[in-house]
């Protein structure tokens, strides 16, 4: 398991947690399909990360970003 | 009467099909949170009249910004007969679960497939029978943009709502949720279950609804149990789980053909920050410059105004009006210096009209491309200084057209602090579209005027946005934002869209502007007019203004691109210097929100905080005038 931030650009993952125990942080997450288990692909980290998950793009900053683990 | 709600994800097709159902226009466009109201109108179904809601976009039943709560409220007050589900077609995975939730709360549901032509392309394949079997209820396939599906949808409609179709009856909640439900004794609009489950996740509103109705020993004894069990498990356990049933109705149903990105050049240009530069100062000019700057309110304003009003239309009034000659306070209050024709509605109609239509026209634009979710993902890293994030780009850029309206969606912020900033940037740095063209008319003449005015207004956009946040307690908000593909406009949505703001515009502007002509025709039959005028002489005097600008601030109150239309006049004959013009046009820039705007603040943000914003402003206005007086070297007056 290591951080989606570790990641290089455009390769893919697979979500395995959420290091968080905030609701409203989760919420937000899941809100946008982010879940443990849901596969993605990392497009840029810069100037906010950007994710491709299914047929969609995700902005998130990096405070969120860095609370995604993959595997 | 029966009641039907169309829930969904943001930007699926909701007010579409809206338009569709009732003939009314809901304003749509191409990203979350053009809806922040719900609204509502009636449709027939077999001969049926039946009131349908169009609700602001939901990801699930766990509110995270003010116009989600908006939906989650409508169900749980108006309970409808029915909701129609609008999915995104391709993105059904992540549609599902709120499908789930919407079962769960014992809801009656039509789940409809939209953007099904979009899907098509992708390569994406869904069995929608077989999907239909397993949720239990009906599933249809449509593409509303184009039309398609919405008969079938009628008829379901009405099988469902007439024919006393029944729904589904499975249980779709967590068996953890489930069990905890039983300790409810009360009954509430949702089905026990998922009240329960969302107790458990600490919703503050459900709470509350539950606190009320229920003897302290079920919260204390049998919920709380719960919650200790819950705490135990991993963060969203319930949500993953309605990922995971999600994926098991999905199974064999979904394909999701080709998810490989594609986006290539046009990605780079509004990605990169670096690219990103040049699409975002393209739009600046092509768009504030040449559309509303020197089309709108250089080429329509001289046309309506101009000749069409001043020419042609006006002087046949006044020539009819001269039959009042014998009664001259009711001539001058119809065609005087502040008449309702000729102040009022000629500003209206002749000035603010064509400025705010071509800015409505231009944002239409912008919104439909798919733009503004990637100048939000741009600037998220800048408006974090200001505690703002990425999002507060659409209520910003929409403050541009019309400030009132963009107070409204300053709901699409998630936290209070977020969205107080962004109201106080508002009212104080960011112009509305008349007052913009109008200064921009005013400044075009003098490029390194308007080149100062931008930087002052610039420079105080920056400085109040990082003192707020430095102030205020809390932190900026964490970014986070969908970005739908970009899409080529269509023009007749543009323009349905455009035409519907302007209506929103119109009932709440027209109104205002003949209430202004009436109170400083009051004032100034009164004597309250020069009264209030001398008093703001001293304050003027420090700017190096003369004191005829008195009213014109005060008109600025009122409307802010009203007092801007009277600077237009001032310096149109001859009254102020270019200096003075500058000093002038930065201080009514700057100056209060205009009462329209006042208003929906106090709605949106309370009193209290209101009159702090209001009063801050002016006093940022007024230091702003009198710091640039002395740095221009203007003599005081």
């Amino acid at each position: 398991m290591l951080p989606l931030l570790k990641i290089p650009d455009g390769s893919g993952a697979i979500i395995a947690e959420l290091a968080t125990r905030d609701h409203k942080v989760i919420r937000k997450m899941s809100s946008l399909g982010i879940v443990p288990g849901v596969s993605v692909t990392v497009l840029r980290k810069s100037p906010a990360v950007l994710l491709q998950c299914g047929h969609t793009k995700i902005a998130l900053d990096r405070s969120l970003a860095s609370l995604i683990y993959v595997k | 009467m029966l009641t039907v709600a169309l829930v969904g994800n943001p930007n699926v097709g909701k007010s579409v099909l809206f338009y569709h159902l009732t003939g009314n226009y809901a304003t749509v466009s191409n990203y979350p949170g053009t809806t922040v109201e719900v609204s509502c109108g009636r449709t027939n179904l077999s001969g049926r009249t039946c009131l349908v809601y169009d609700t602001p976009g939901i990801y699930s039943f766990s509110p995270v910004s003010e116009e989600e709560a908006v939906t989650r409220r409508l169900l749980w007050e108006a309970r409808p007969n029915l909701v129609v589900h609008v999915a995104d077609a391709k993105n059904l995975p992540r549609m599902l679960p709120l499908t789930l939730e919407l079962l769960a709360a014992g809801l009656n549901v039509i789940l409809v497939l939209n953007m099904m032509d979009e899907a098509e392309k992708l390569g994406v394949r869904i069995r929608r029978a077989e999907l239909s079997r397993r949720l239990g209820i009906p599933v249809l396939q449509a593409a509303f943009a184009c039309g398609r599906g919405l008969a079938e949808l009628r008829r379901e409609m009405a099988a469902c709502l007439l024919g006393g179709k029944a729904g589904s009856r499975i249980c779709r909640e967590h068996p953890l949720a489930a069990e905890a439900g039983l300790c409810l004794k009360s009954k509430y609009p949702f089905a026990a279950p998922l009240v329960a489950r969302l107790y458990l996740e600490q919703d503050k509103e459900i709470q509350a609804a539950v606190a009320a109705a229920e003897d302290k020993s079920v919260l204390a004894d049998c919920l709380a149990r719960f919650a200790d069990e819950l705490a135990g498990r991993e963060a969203g356990f319930f949500a993953v789980w309605r990922y995971r049933e999600a994926e098991k109705l999905l199974a064999g149903v979904f394909h999701s053909g080709n998810e490989k990105n594609r986006g290539g050049l046009a990605d780079k240009l509004t990605l990169d920050p670096l690219w990103g530069v040049l699409p975002a100062a393209f739009l600046l000019y092509a768009g504030l410059y040449l559309i509303v700057g020197r089309f709108g309110a250089g080429f329509l304003v001289d046309m309506i105004e101009g000749v069409l009003l001043g020419e042609v239309i006006l002087p046949k009034i006044t020539a009819w009006l001269s039959v009042l000659s014998g009664w001259p306070s009711v001539l001058s209050l119809l065609a005087g210096e502040f008449g309702l024709l000729t102040l009022g509605l000629r500003y209206a109609l002749g000035v603010v009209m064509p400025i705010v239509g071509t800015y409505f026209f231009f944002f239409a634009l912008l919104e439909d491309s798919g733009y503004l979710p990637r100048l939000a993902y741009l600037a998220d890293a800048g408006l974090k200084k200001l505690g703002l994030g990425g999002r507060a780009v659409i209520p910003l850029a929409l403050g541009f057209g019309c400030g009132t309206m963009a107070v409204l969606v300053t709901r699409v912020l998630e936290s209070r602090r977020e969205r107080l900033i962004a109201t106080f940037l508002l009212a104080l740095a960011v112009p509305c579209s008349a007052q913009l063209g109008l200064i921009m008319a005013l400044l075009s003449r003098e490029p390194s005027a308007l080149l100062l005015w931008a930087a002052v207004m610039g420079g105080m956009f920056f400085l109040a946005g990082s003192m707020l946040n430095l102030l205020l307690p809390g932190r900026p908000a964490q970014f986070f934002l969908e970005l739908p593909p970009l899409r080529r406009p269509a023009l007749q949505a543009i323009l349905q869209k455009t035409m519907a703001r302007m209506r929103w515009y119109f009932a709440e502007v027209v109104p205002v502007f003949c209430a202004v002509s009436l109170v400083l025709w009051l004032l100034q039959h009164t004597g309250g007019l020069d009264v209030v005028t001398s008093a703001l002489a001293p304050l003027l005097g420090c700017m190096g203004l003369p004191p005829e600008l008195g009213r014109v601030f005060l008109a600025g109150f009122f409307r802010r691109d009203y007092g801007a239309a009277g600077l237009f006049d001032l310096y149109r004959e001859g009254a102020l210097s270019a200096g003075q013009l500058l000093v002038a046009a930065v201080v009514l820039s700057l100056f209060l929100p205009c009462l329209a705007q006042l208003a929906m603040m106090i709605r949106e943000r309370g009193l209290a905080a209101s009159v702090l914003i209001a009063c801050a402003v002016a006093l940022l206005a007024a230091a702003a005038g009198i710091l640039l007086r002395i740095l221009l070297c203007l003599p005081a007056l």
